[in-house]
């Protein structure tokens, strides 16, 4: 126990630790976290009536970037499942990669969740009467808060032996990472019937919205990945295996054509069928009634994702710029798509017809900036304790100083023995 | 002693800290109207134009009508003079009423004579002005139906029929005989949110 | 922390010491300045220690309610300065509230809708209303294509029917099934209630509704003393706070002590029609009986309270000619607003 209390001490000092590329960053991330805290204090202080919803728009961006999240949360199974169900050998190194990304997504969806409470200070009262199993947002509470749980266990044991130098029962994590394939796509599904299983709303009933929820996710999550890793390669000397890169490359290729082959089904039902339950998808694509806000940003959406779609599947995709590129676009892409595209529209019109447009207030905005900041500080946090770690250059038998020094330039050891300690996860069943 | 680069680190992570702080307390602004922007505020409305009362007061028995002023019974006029049949166009005497009540154009159709103090029914029974309601029954059969049992009109007091409190009003506490049909009005404000300008809500 | 490593000396040396530290105050100060704006909280409007640990409202004993009920008067004292009569009816055994309108007679004046704001103590600025009006083209009732702004110089539009619409209390209703803390449930007398005090402001219930009932407190509702309405109860007009969901209760806190909606008392053309379902000689019994009754969205199946009826009747002037189908110049005349 006093050991392990060590070794929290010893990764939180080294989470300050890096060379002023990392310093920059964290002061950056920081800055923008704190000035979202302020923009949250004023709406604490002042209700809700900080941001753009309305009674007619009852959810917004923070309702939007939380759907968007839950996905990237889900994501890491994209890369569990290869590693432990086909036993691919490649991404073995970076599971646990996708793994602090699911923590650090999920630290952001209840960040979104948390701002869109117009109650914050009674939200003890979950506790109290839980309204479970009629309420899909109680089974979405547990969704996710089972999903940290999880991953906050499999990564936490896993990082934590090697700092121990032991090998990792399989016991303690392999029924575990099973257990979080399944809950990883329940997340997104609980999240999808969430809306889904609103019968007032037309836009939201239909059965594909939970599939898409799943595809755009398995798209947007190891598009964050590949991104993510091209800036490790470049920025410490972890070197990132090439075949992962591919493997991720053809994850996100074939997802994001499932995401856009089910957008188009769902547009066809919209449109061809003609029936008046079509008259929010007419506001998000078309606009109505002179009402085109969400107009530009759909289209966009679709844009970016066919572009990148497009530059994937052609050899332009095989080079770093053009994935990045392509990722980038397919991540942006993807968040208007769920965030703006898929929550706003669907309550415009009104149940009663009215028609009310929702655009963001800058506070709203900045609280949005924040949580999205504070994650990706989090995440920048995990990684940054994880590499050493699982190197072998932060044990529990070398002094602790030698971290804070070893670890000051950013890590001068090779890559070997990173890859040698990721190893001991590869000798799987 | 030279500087180290983690000290300058250090010392440019303080400023940008301080600077922060100094932003937010002295550069922010965290009014009211500062963060919510204009509000949509509620219309003004007369609490005439939405009172529970009955919108006409019927004349009770015995009559009374204020002529040039002054409050008369019918009968300080009509014991004096005749009481030939009149029609709208020889109405001279009751000029305020206007009557507009389709067929039945003849003040006798529903006004007794000679005894002005009561109404009569087609058989030539007599009805007290608080008992009209008969009086309509005769034309407005469907109507009259509906009526006794509540889905034509309005009930003031409860709910239950069963109440002391359970009043349904008369048809004249809503129609004016002479002109049953209801007037257009001037509808209430609507909602207020497109009377405002669009919240803003942002900072400044 | 361990001893410090020999070749760290140099951070720890006192230059080391003395910028680190500044950093961490200037973190810290940036961390507490970030929070300043709570310094505009208003103490009266944070939660006692009593209204902070008090239970949900069906768990509360008589005592409990009784405290629960003291506290909202010395609330509503210290705010308004207004003497109210805070109670707690409840349900009374088989009675169920129905509400039907007739839409041959509504004129569309929204009397309701604004005697409704006075009678509920409803945030004034904002502005929140429960009731909307709807102006209808004839020949649809999809409620897409119809108007909720018209301003016109008189109603009834002979062109037009209206279709007031407020919660619907409905029997199987989506925004008590989707609530994720059970603070809105359905009362014996099948009014869907909301405890103020247990919401906590997530709006799903808001989404849920196919009738848009449902109304929240984006800011702090204010009222004016004199606008006060202090015949108040726990679980329909007593003032709300900031972030929670409110919603027509059917004014309980008079049909439950026998009395009309407000709505219905303001109705000029006595349209609205009110009473209880399983008493057979009520009004909405005969009306449900022997009317052309029908719900809205009856395909969203929440089997609502509220019926809509018609009856015989020439539309007043005459019948307006029949122009083939819904027009849609009420909303075209807006959209070049």
């Amino acid at each position: 126990m006093k050991e392990y209390l060590r070794f929290l001490v010893r990764c939180f000092r080294v989470s300050f630790v890096g060379d002023w590329r990392y310093q920059a960053w964290m002061a950056g991330l920081t800055t923008v976290a704190l000035i979202g805290l302020n923009a949250y204090a004023k709406q604490l202080v002042w209700g809700l009536g900080a941001t753009g919803m309305t009674d007619e728009v009852s959810w917004g961006l923070y309702i939007g970037n939380f759907t968007f999240l839950v996905g990237m949360a889900a994501a890491a199974v994209m890369l569990v499942i290869p590693v432990y169900v086909y036993k691919n050998r490649e991404l073995s190194d970076l599971v646990i990669f996708g793994e602090l990304l699911a923590v650090a997504a999920i630290f952001m969806c209840l960040g979104f969740v948390t701002v869109d409470l117009g109650r914050p200070d009674r939200f003890l009262h979950l506790f109290q009467r839980f309204n479970f199993p009629l309420s899909m947002l109680t089974w979405d509470v547990l969704a996710l808060n089972g999903y940290l749980l999880l991953n906050l266990h499999i990564c936490g044991y896993l990082i934590y032996c090697a700092y121990r130098r032991r090998k990792p029962s399989k016991a303690f994590y392999v029924p575990f990472v099973f257990v979080a394939i399944v809950w990883a796509i329940s997340i997104h599904t609980v999240t999808a019937f969430l809306y889904v299983g609103l019968g007032g709303r037309p836009f939201w009933n239909s059965a594909i919205i939970a599939p898409r929820f799943l595809a755009s996710a398995f798209a947007a999550g190891p598009a964050f990945l590949i991104v993510c890793l091209w800036v490790l390669d470049r920025v410490t000397n972890y070197e990132v295996p090439r075949a992962a890169i591919t493997t991720l490359r053809r994850i996100v290729t074939v997802a994001l054509l499932v995401n856009l082959f089910l957008l188009a089904c769902e547009v066809f039902v919209e449109f061809y069928t003609g029936s008046s339950h079509g008259v929010s998808a007419r506001y998000l694509f078309f606009g109505l009634h002179g009402h085109t806000a969400m107009v530009p940003w759909i289209w966009t959406a679709i844009v970016l994702n066919t572009t990148a779609l497009l530059i994937l599947m052609t050899p332009l995709g095989r080079h770093d710029r053009g994935l990045n590129a392509a990722c980038l676009m397919m991540i942006v892409g993807i968040w208007i798509e769920k965030g703006m595209g898929l929550i706003v529209p669907a309550f415009i019109p009104t149940p009663l017809g009215d028609i009310v447009e929702y655009t963001p207030t800058v506070n709203e905005i900045l609280v949005c900036g924040g949580i999205w900041a504070a994650g990706l500080l989090l995440f920048t946090v995990l990684v940054r304790v994880t590499i050493p770690v699982l190197a072998g250059r932060l044990t529990a038998d070398r002094s602790p100083a030698t971290d804070a020094r070893a670890s000051a330039a950013m890590p001068p050891a090779g890559g070997g023995a990173l890859a040698s300690n990721l190893r001991s996860r590869k000798s799987l069943p | 002693m030279p500087v180290s680069p983690r000290s300058k680190m250090r010392i440019a992570l303080a400023g940008l800290w301080f600077l922060l702080a100094g932003w937010f307390l002295l550069g922010s602004s965290t009014g009211r109207d500062a963060v919510l922007g204009e509000l949509q505020r509620a219309a003004r409305v007369d609490p005439e134009a939405i009172s529970s009362e009955p919108s006409r007061t019927p004349l009770t028995d015995p009559p009374r009508i204020l002529l040039g002023g002054v409050e008369q019974r019918c009968s300080d006029c009509h014991d004096l003079f005749s009481s030939r049949e009149p029609t709208p166009a020889t109405l001279r005497q009751h000029r305020e009423v206007v009557l507009d009540h389709g067929l039945n154009d003849r003040c006798y159709n529903c006004h007794s004579n000679p005894e002005r103090t009561t109404l009569v029914l087609r058989d030539g029974t007599e009805v007290p002005f608080g008992e009209s309601t008969s009086l309509c029954a005769q034309c407005h059969g469907t109507v009259f139906r509906d009526w006794e049992r509540g889905m034509h009109g309005k009930t003031l007091g409860s709910w239950d029929p069963a109440s002391p409190e359970f009043v349904r009003l008369e048809c004249v506490s809503c129609h004016d005989p002479h002109a049953p049909a209801f007037e257009a009005i001037v509808p209430l404000p609507g909602p207020a949110s497109r009377h405002a300008q669009p919240r803003s809500g942002s900072e400044r | 922390m361990s001893s410090p490593p020999p070749d760290d000396q140099q951070a720890l040396s006192r230059r080391g010491f003395l910028t680190g530290s500044a950093a961490a105050v200037g973190g810290a100060s940036a961390f507490a300045a970030a929070l300043s704006p709570l310094r505009e909280l208003d103490p009266q409007d944070l939660p006692s220690i009593e209204s902070f640990f008090q239970k949900h409202y069906r768990e509360m004993d008589a005592q409990e309610r009784e405290q629960a009920l003291a506290r909202i008067r010395e609330k509503v004292a210290r705010r308004y300065e207004v003497e109210a009569e805070v109670s707690d009816p409840q349900a009374r055994d088989g009675v169920e509230f129905v509400y039907a309108l007739n839409v041959s007679r509504c004129i569309g004046c929204r009397k309701c809708a604004h005697a409704c704001v006075v009678e509920n103590n409803q945030s004034r600025e904002p502005e929140l209303q429960y009731i909307r009006v709807l102006e209808m083209p004839r020949g649809t009732l999809d409620v897409e294509k119809s108007d909720h702004h018209y301003e016109r110089d008189e109603v009834p539009d002979p062109g037009h029917f209206y279709l007031p619409v407020q919660c619907h209390q409905c029997e199987d209703p989506p925004c008590v099934r989707v609530c994720p803390v059970e603070a809105t449930w359905q009362e014996p007398d099948g009014i869907t209630v909301i405890d103020y005090d247990w919401c906590i402001g997530c709006r799903y219930c808001e989404a849920a509704c196919p009738y848009w009932a449902r109304r929240f407190n984006y800011s702090k509702p204010e009222l004016a003393s004199e606008d006060v309405n202090p015949d108040m109860a726990y679980l329909s007009n007593r003032p709300r706070p900031v972030g929670v969901v409110e919603k027509c209760t059917f004014c309980l806190h008079r049909t439950r002590e026998g009395r009309m909606p407000a709505c219905l008392e303001a109705c000029p053309v006595g349209a609205r029609k009110f009473g209880n379902v399983l008493d057979p000689e009520s009004e909405v019994s005969w009306i449900l009986r022997t009317k052309r009754v029908f719900v809205l969205k009856e395909d969203v199946g929440t089997l609502p309270r509220f019926f809509y009826y018609f009856d015989e009747r020439y539309p007043r002037g005459g019948a307006a000619p029949f122009d083939g189908g819904p027009g849609r110049e009420g909303k075209g005349e807006e959209e070049s607003e």
